[in-house]
């Protein structure tokens, strides 16, 4: 909050005291100097030249002020729209599935024992510290309508997964739900371990079996934990990249095309800076407002 | 000298000349040992110097250079030392150049084939002292460069020799606004690979060239079934990608054009290429002689199952697959592009070229000129054996008689149709290949898919 | 059970603990079945790669006699060798050793830098008082809420004007501004006791030796959850070193394996070897440090 800043009038200070002063405070500016440089370098300056680009038209060599125009290009863009819904079908299937997931594995897992807690933690979290880029070559293959281990193991023919616009990101889908988001279930175990045990004892007193427990008192207690997995989740989601690109470059016929995939095709294979700008400001916002919606939906009655 | 012809395959083709040649014949290439090649000089070769014209050498008659110093020459697959056979291939023609131009040092680049467009666009973005002087770029993606003042022209350093060596319509093909903004290198057609034992497998007759599309969709069908081993064989396929045009040839045959000559307005939504599109359609939806996967099925897919698996009897590609099959003695043979509705012969083409970035030096621009002209010479044939691995852009260079793969495609060249120049080539390009991927796969019918094209791609022209 | 006394009371504890072993047990197969699928294709021979039913159990040669195995198991077993990984090495020219060595040079470098400055920003933001520290520290904190890709644009731009495209120097410079490790060790240091910092300011050690030579190394817990985060986030990274890398022998692994894709098509053997080379150091490195790892997520470090 701006009233607790702890910053203090000079109006006061004579020149001995303003030096002893800054003598004071000198050290506190030299230890967070590095860092701060490398952020005002490579993050704030290069998010001001983008908020820049995104009004010009620019590319390799040129620069024109546009105005407008760029946003007003990707109203009518049909590729940003499919691009949009793409990102939001991927976000709207893959966040409930992690997070539906997530809770129930946590729950499953509570009863045991520590170390099994940690054998499962561990394995569901194997891959989470491998490359995406590696899980989505892996992916690919099992996806491929001839050999591919998804097609043998259902027995299903040849069926081209990522070759059809109308499977192609259901596909893609598919393989992130197949994740276990292995981030959601060790935070939700923490929550849960600490949620206090004689509320469980009175509700079993008063004979709710443990699914009623389970939906009364853990799912409640849990809200600010979900409240976080789900704008971190949704954000990651709508950030989606890796999985695409690897796994079908966006095609065919923009059908995994997502907001991300967009803005390195319109950036780097077609130069048009000004409009990948204006794609990347578009994807600051829908971030920003899903997390400040999905904040005042879920924070409005929780309860400690 | 041992010369490995996929090696030097991989690194000379890989001028995006059609970006599908690049990305082809990168994958092609890279798996297999190094294969010594017999008769290794298609144009050294006694027999086929003779043709040579004096305009062939007209270096000869240059002063030497004004600029001392070094040269970046961007090129895709090349691995610094001369590790393998491409890369002592350049070395050589580097030291060829060096020599008859001593104080010029050409520094290789070596870039990766896969996203090696994206590669070279990025190191032509940042500038700098380690930017490419001279680079290989397909003359359809030519005109961004030159729209974005990137390239230099070549005009004042082409000499009347060089204007009457080079063919006509490939020297029209790197004019941008009055000016040329690139040597040209060769020219790679859009023709059809036919693997001979599958068809005498199935007892299909091998075609002539004047075969007609029914001919080729019957044979197509007689050449898609199951083999005892379980092994499904298709009778076509073909690369479906952002920068690919392979399939394109069957919309122009039927009389289709992307866009009008003057590259103002979008025409793929003709009833001629509506008609073409139809018919690559029905390979896939109805007849299904083609791979589940076509449609978003990357080159390197293909050519495998060409080479490798054998399942594959017909699929469309340009010249540069021809040296990966003779060195790895594969069965092949190549006809053009069936004759479709169109009458005629047609097919679709790219032209390989060596640009130079303009830049404030001009004594380097006119070295990087100097060398752009040596690469795409009758001297650096003769320097460099085997170097020219699609039908060279010039009249003084003769293809070798004995490779006959090479010379029907260079029987192609006068009907083939080199993609019309626009500054947005790269989005229009991907626009047209998402659409028809679209109706391959059976998600849109043909008209509407080329329509909604048009829908993306015709504001891209204006703002050209 | 050590547990129990938490655990709600279950009208058949016995059934119900099992079915949830199972599901856990079900769930963890399918979480780790890519990387399964990923190793016992990069060791399988390149004949068995494409076969129906695929070969996924490693049978050392001397047993794979089809006669002394069971017909299921015979049909689905191979003997692992090495042949994918030395066409791997041979095909990319051992460029594949490169990658490996960059991608190394890459995460510790990022890795080293964070530590020190996240370090002494942490420390400047726990006990150092400045005016505009809290500002300051909100500021860096909001950065979480920027998407990457709004950067990589202008990124692009600054480093190929520095000069920096295509080098090592290039990918690590824009890596070092990120939030979390200053987050983690001011949230850390600020739990430490100020008492031994203090009883060494008064026997005159300035504040560098302060830092170097008692708040780092009482900070030694948090700097391994720290750096084992770090250098898995360098190591993963894709994006970026995608955009900035262009030399064959300079890129990382990531990026490297991705290009085996378009080169090498359906050679899934000699891609599957790459995955591994570039999946195995990670996961290595997790199964030697998970603690750390799992307290990096509960501190909400990290995606999965």
């Amino acid at each position: 909050m701006a009233r607790a800043l702890p910053i203090r009038s000079a109006r006061t200070a004579t020149p001995s005291r303003r030096r002893a002063r800054w003598r004071r405070w000198l050290p506190g500016y030299l230890f967070v100097l590095p860092s701060t440089a490398m952020f005002a370098i490579f993050l704030f300056g290069p998010v001001i030249w983008s908020l820049l680009l995104a009004f010009q038209d620019a590319s390799l060599t040129q620069r024109e002020w546009t105005g407008l125009d760029n946003f007003r290009g990707l109203l009518d863009d049909r590729v940003f729209r499919k691009a949009l819904r793409n990102t939001a079908l991927f976000a709207a299937v893959t966040v409930p599935v992690n997070l539906l997931v997530a809770l129930v594995l946590a729950g499953l897992m509570k009863p045991l024992a520590a170390r099994w807690q940690t054998f499962f933690r561990a394995a569901y979290y194997l891959p989470a510290v491998t490359s995406v880029v590696i899980l989505a070559t892996v992916w690919r293959w099992m996806f491929n309508p001839r050999f591919g281990a998804i097609n043998q193991l259902l027995d299903l023919g040849p069926v081209p997964w990522l070759a059809r616009p109308n499977l192609a990101l259901w596909a893609v889908i598919l393989s992130a739900a197949l994740t276990i988001p292995a981030a959601g279930v060790v935070m939700y175990s923490a929550a849960m371990g600490s949620i206090p045990g004689d509320l469980y004892e009175a509700a079993g007193l008063e004979g709710a079996g443990p699914v009623r427990q389970w939906w009364d008192i853990t799912v409640p207690l849990l809200k600010p934990t979900t409240l976080y997995l789900v704008v971190m989740y949704t954000i990651w989601a709508f950030e989606v990249f890796e999985r695409v690109y690897i796994m079908t470059g966006g095609g065919p016929a923009y059908a995994t095309t997502t907001i991300v995939q967009l803005i390195f095709d319109t950036g780097f294979r077609d130069w048009q800076y000004g409009v990948a700008s204006a794609q990347a400001v578009v994807l600051f916002a829908l971030v920003a407002l899903a997390a400040a919606v999905q904040f005042r939906w879920l924070r409005s009655d929780v309860q400690y | 000298m041992s010369l490995n012809r996929r090696r030097a395959l991989k690194l000379l083709a890989a001028v995006p000349v059609v970006p599908a040649a690049l990305r082809g014949e990168a994958a092609a290439a890279q798996d297999g040992t190094p294969v010594a090649s017999p008769g290794a000089s298609p144009v050294a070769s006694p027999g086929a110097t003779p043709g040579a014209s004096p305009a062939a050498s007209p270096s000869v008659s240059l002063p030497p250079l004004a600029y001392t110093g070094s040269l970046n020459w961007y090129q895709f697959g090349y691995t610094p030392g001369g590790a393998t056979a491409a890369s002592q291939l350049a070395d050589q023609a580097v030291a060829a150049f060096q020599q008859a131009n001593p104080g010029v040092t050409v520094n290789i680049v070596g870039v990766p084939f896969e996203g090696g467009q994206q590669t070279l666009d990025t190191a032509l973005a940042a500038g700098g002292s380690d930017a490419p002087d001279i680079f290989r770029i397909a003359s359809d993606r030519l005109v961004k460069y030159a729209a974005e003042n990137l390239a230099a022209p070549i005009d004042p350093f082409l000499t009347d020799a060089d204007r009457a060596d080079i063919y006509p319509n490939v020297l029209a093909g790197v004019a941008y606004e009055g000016q040329h903004y690139a040597w040209p290198l060769w020219v790679p057609p859009v023709g059809v690979y036919l693997n001979p034992e599958i068809f005498a497998e199935q007892g299909v007759e091998l075609p002539g060239d004047d075969w007609t599309f029914d001919q080729f969709r019957q044979a197509a069908q007689t050449l898609t079934f199951e083999r005892e081993d379980g092994t499904q064989v298709f009778g076509f396929a073909a690369a479906i990608q952002p920068d690919i045009i392979n399939v394109w040839a069957f919309l122009y045959a039927d009389g289709g054009e992307v866009l009008s000559q003057d590259g103002s307005t979008y025409t793929f939504d003709s009833p001629q290429a509506v008609s073409g599109l139809q018919k690559l359609t029905d390979l896939a939806v109805t007849d299904a002689v083609t791979p589940p996967e076509f449609g978003n099925q990357m080159l390197a897919d293909v050519i495998a199952a060409f080479k490798d698996q054998k399942a594959l009897a017909m699929y469309l590609g340009a010249s540069g697959d021809i040296a990966t099959y003779v060195a790895e003695n594969i069965p092949f043979e190549v006809r053009p592009m069936p004759i479709g509705a169109a009458g005629e012969h047609v097919t679709v083409g790219g032209l390989g070229t060596f640009a130079v970035r303009r830049q404030d030096d001009q004594a380097r621009v006119e070295a990087a000129m100097r060398f752009g002209r040596f690469l795409t010479s009758a001297d650096v044939a003769a320097a460099v054996p085997g170097y020219f691995l699609a039908p060279p852009a010039r009249q003084s260079i003769p293809i070798d008689p004995a490779n006959a793969a090479m010379r029907k495609f260079g029987e192609m060249v006068p009907f083939t149709r080199l993609m019309p120049q626009t500054p947005a080539w790269g989005q229009v390009s991907a626009a047209v290949n998402a659409q028809i991927q679209a109706a391959v796969t059976g998600a849109v019918p043909p008209e509407e898919a080329l329509s909604i094209a048009g829908e993306e791609v015709t504001p891209l022209l204006e703002q050209g | 059970m050590a547990t129990t006394r938490r655990a709600p009371r279950r009208p058949n504890p016995a059934v119900g603990k099992w079915l949830a072993v199972a599901v856990l047990v079900a769930t963890t197969l399918v979480s780790l079945f890519p990387l399964f699928w990923m190793l016992s294709t990069a060791f399988t021979p390149g004949s068995a790669t494409i076969k129906t039913p695929p070969s996924l159990i490693p049978v050392p040669e001397a047993l794979l006699d089809p006669s002394s195995l069971p017909t299921w198991v015979a049909e689905r077993a191979y003997g692992p060798t090495l042949d994918n990984f030395q066409r791997l090495v041979d095909q990319t020219r051992g460029l594949v050793w490169r990658w490996l060595l960059n991608s190394a040079v890459i995460a510790v470098s990022i890795t080293l830098f964070h530590v020190l400055f996240d370090t002494m920003a942490g420390y400047g933001f726990a006990r150092k008082e400045f005016p505009g520290r809290v500002l300051l520290f909100g500021l860096l904190l909001s950065t979480l809420m920027i998407p990457p890709q709004v950067t990589l644009i202008p990124n692009f731009l600054l480093i190929s004007r520095l000069g920096l495209a295509d080098s090592n120097l290039g990918v690590i410079l824009p890596g070092l501004a990120d939030v979390f490790g200053i987050f983690l060790m001011r949230q850390y240091l600020q739990t430490l006791p100020r008492e031994v910092e203090d009883a060494a300011r008064v026997d005159g050690a300035g504040e560098w030796s302060v830092f170097w030579g008692i708040v780092l190394p009482l900070a030694k817990p948090a700097v391994a959850t720290l750096a084992i985060f770090m250098f898995m986030r360098s190591w993963n990274n894709f994006i970026w070193p995608l955009i900035v890398l262009r030399s064959g022998d300079r890129l990382t692994l990531p990026v490297g394996v991705a290009t085996l894709q378009g080169e090498f098509a359906t050679d899934v053997g000699l891609i599957m070897a790459g995955a591994a080379v570039a999946a195995v150091p990670m996961i290595v490195f997790f199964l030697l440090f998970q603690r750390y790892f799992l307290d990096g997520i509960r501190v909400g470090a990290l995606k999965g």
